[in-house]
């Protein structure tokens, strides 16, 4: 398959909203952006049911997803079975589709990758200085009616502390540039990242996620929901932490034990705690964590901005068509396909693309 | 099960092979070494290797061919033009190269001639040793190179650290064409990216070109390039020479189109002595040791025996330059990130991400 093979006119592109919500109340001008510069036709799916789905899917070449589930057996009938030979989801994450299944049947997966990179670790570094700075219990004293020093003991420096990062992709690299801008010393747990990498970035990998928990002054994990990172905060983790220590999380809720880490709460183990994600979402009204004055939450909403949105949906739309017209796509995350799924052209910017179609 | 037989190419047989064995010192390898004269005794040497590192040349369509049973071929370079890749794609041979051995060092080279160009040090030194004469103005214009603008073609591990070092150690503008890299890295880089070559030629006071050389990138800087270039501008390659046309470049020279250029690669190496380029004031050179350090001597072995150590324990390397391989193997490799099955979890919030 190549580009010059392909006349993009006769590429269909499907688009499939949320199963429930009410998060797509706009046009789709963005996520159709792509398709439509190219004279591709731009599908809004409206069905309901899967099987619904499964004919939608025999008619288009790729689909794109926000917030929509995907079941290993619509993979079945894509790829080397089908017409439609991809699947790009919005967001970050790939914790809701079954990899495996899209490999054996050579479809390709991409993602919307590090379009909200200077949001999330900007609410990771939002909830970090609100730790530190104890702000969540001030607040509320304040606006009570107090007026006293009596509860800031201990608290940071922050200059030359120690940044702990789980993950050092788009996003830890991100939060490792902040930090560092605060004066901070940063470590990076990573065993998919080279410490020549980590040296470019000013950051000094460690080889366990334990020397992380020893040594950090704040901790802050930003990798993907899997099984080698479910649960890998937990109570062994927390037992080794400092007492002074904060625990960050702007990733996804399960990648911490949450019970151990009330229990870390609980036990004075550690200083506190900024979430953004939870184990359930939305969150119990009861959860402790909720009652807790040296805790910060938000409600998972780290990546919003409206640029970063939008860069999301023209990204949908540009990695859709770069796997319609036979490019891999710029963020692969299932790369084992490259042994089932055929052979495709490097993925290049939008831009050079456009000017190869001679638009 | 047999041991495993990694071939050696080198200029000497006697080599201790220290990181080599040092790397791969959980896997049951037996080492030859062996210093070919002719593609002959490449093709023989090559014979039932599992793995082929190659200090020199040799990487022909007819020795690769014979490497029937060969999972991985390793230069220890960064370049890797001398193998033909697309023979060693079609027999399922991944071919690795010592990314990021000597990033450091050659950026420091292109950051030192852009330097070295902008302040005249070079043609001052060669005058005053030759005259003895005290003439500053002769030097002049020297721009602030605060206030220039940096062009660099190529956003590899190399350009990055151009970009750090001179792009942001100087807070130049910075401009990049690379069509192969995601949106996200430039901004992560603060640079602009280019998607013409064309457009950084016409904006970059110092063109500073970094890429692999391939049928691609072969002459890409050539008569077009040179003439959409100001004539204020500095023209550096510390990659491979024949990703400039070289008489064009000397063209370009001579005609005022460009200011000066900084080589520290030619088209024909060792550069023949009658070489233009080689009587220019305006052109400083080196011999290509823009990858040279005390460090990356031993560090491209070691990264060059890390890339076969991984494909010989069924991982796909780190630095494997022809992913299109996967395709004819037999045997599934995981690719670093990826981690398979996903695991389930509470009720997700439809829409974010």
């Amino acid at each position: 398959m190549s580009p010059e093979s392909i006349d993009p006119k006769n590429l269909r592109v499907l688009f499939l909203g949320p199963r429930r919500g009410d998060t797509h109340t706009n046009d789709f001008e963005p996520q159709g952006r792509a398709a439509r510069s190219v004279g591709a036709e731009f599908v809004v799916y409206d069905g309901e049911s899967d099987g619904e789905l499964i004919e939608a899917l025999k008619d288009v070449d790729v689909v794109m997803a926000q917030g929509h589930g995907f079941s290993p057996e619509m993979f079945s009938e894509m790829g080397n079975n089908g017409r439609c030979k991809g699947l790009v989801s919005f967001g970050h994450g790939y914790d809701t589709m079954d990899l495996e299944s899209a490999v054996k049947n050579g479809v390709v997966l991409s993602n919307t990758a590090s379009f909200g990179t200077e949001e999330v670790s900007n609410q990771t570094m939002l909830h970090f200085l609100v730790c530190s700075r104890k702000f969540v219990f001030h607040d509320k004293m304040v606006k009570n009616g107090g007026w006293n020093r009596d509860h800031l003991a201990p608290m940071g420096h922050i200059v030359a502390e120690t940044f702990g990062i789980i993950g050092l992709g788009n996003i830890g690299r991100a939060v490792a540039r902040k930090a560092l801008a605060f004066g901070m010393k940063v470590i990076a747990y990573d065993p998919f990242v080279s410490s020549w990498d980590a040296k470019e970035y000013g950051v000094e990998i460690v080889t366990t996620p334990q020397e992380i928990a020893r040594r950090s002054d704040y901790v802050s994990p930003h990798v993907y929901l899997t099984d080698a990172t479910h649960h890998m905060v937990g109570a062994e983790f927390f037992d080794l932490m400092k007492p002074t220590a904060y625990l960050i999380n702007c990733s996804r809720g399960p990648v911490v034990d949450e019970l151990a880490l009330i229990d870390a709460l609980n036990q004075k183990k550690i200083a506190g705690a900024g979430l953004d994600v939870f184990e359930q979402e939305p969150i119990d009204p009861e959860n402790p964590l909720l009652k807790m004055d040296n805790v910060s939450v938000t409600n998972h909403y780290a990546s919003y901005s409206e640029v970063a949105w939008d860069r999301a949906n023209s990204q949908l739309g540009e990695e859709a068509m770069r796997i319609a017209l036979g490019y891999w796509p710029m963020s692969l995350i299932n790369p084992d396909v490259r042994s089932t799924g055929g052979l495709r052209n490097w993925a290049v910017s939008w831009e050079v693309m456009l000017a190869e179609l001679g638009k | 099960m047999a041991k495993q037989r990694v071939v050696v190419l080198g200029p000497d047989t006697d080599d201790p092979l220290t990181h080599e064995r040092a790397e791969m010192a959980d896997l049951d390898i037996e080492f030859v070494q062996e210093s070919p004269q002719s593609e002959g005794e490449a093709i023989e040497a090559v014979r039932g290797a599992d793995a082929i590192m190659m200090r020199g040349g040799w990487g022909t369509e007819q020795v690769i061919r014979a490497a029937e049973d060969a999972q991985v071929l390793a230069v220890y370079s960064h370049g890797f033009n001398h193998i033909d890749v697309e023979t060693a794609t079609e027999m399922g041979i991944i071919v690795t190269n010592g990314a990021g051995m000597c990033a450091e060092e050659v950026s420091n080279q292109a950051v030192t001639m852009a330097l070295a160009l902008n302040r005249q040090v070079v043609q001052s030194t060669n005058h005053l040793r030759a005259t003895g004469t005290w003439e500053p103005s002769q030097y002049l214009p020297i721009e602030p190179i605060d206030e220039q603008t940096l062009g660099i073609v190529g956003f590899g591990n190399i350009g990055r650290q151009v970009s750090r070092k001179l792009g942001q150690g100087w807070r130049m503008e910075t401009l990049v064409y690379d069509p192969y890299i995601e949106p996200w890295i430039t901004k992560e880089h603060n640079v602009e990216q280019v998607f013409d070559i064309n457009d950084l030629c016409e904006r970059s006071d110092y063109i500073i070109v970094v890429v692999p050389l391939n049928t691609e990138t072969f002459h890409m800087i050539g008569e077009e390039q040179f003439n959409r270039m100001k004539p204020s501008a500095y023209f550096i390659n510390v990659c491979r020479g024949s990703v400039t046309d070289e008489p064009a470049l000397i063209e370009a020279l001579r005609s005022g189109k460009i200011r000066g250029a900084g080589l520290d690669v030619f088209e024909q190496e060792p550069v023949d002595p009658g070489n233009p380029l080689l009587q220019m004031e305006n052109v400083i050179t080196a011999p290509h040791i823009a990858g040279q350090s005390t460090r990356s001597a031993w560090l491209s072995r070691q990264r060059a025996s890390q890339q076969v150590a991984a494909v010989l324990r069924g991982e796909w390397p780190s630095a494997g330059q022809n992913p299109e391989v996967a395709s004819k193997l037999d045997q599934k490799r995981r690719m670093p990130g990826s981690d398979g099955k996903i695991t389930g979890h509470g009720e997700k919030v439809t829409g974010y991400a």
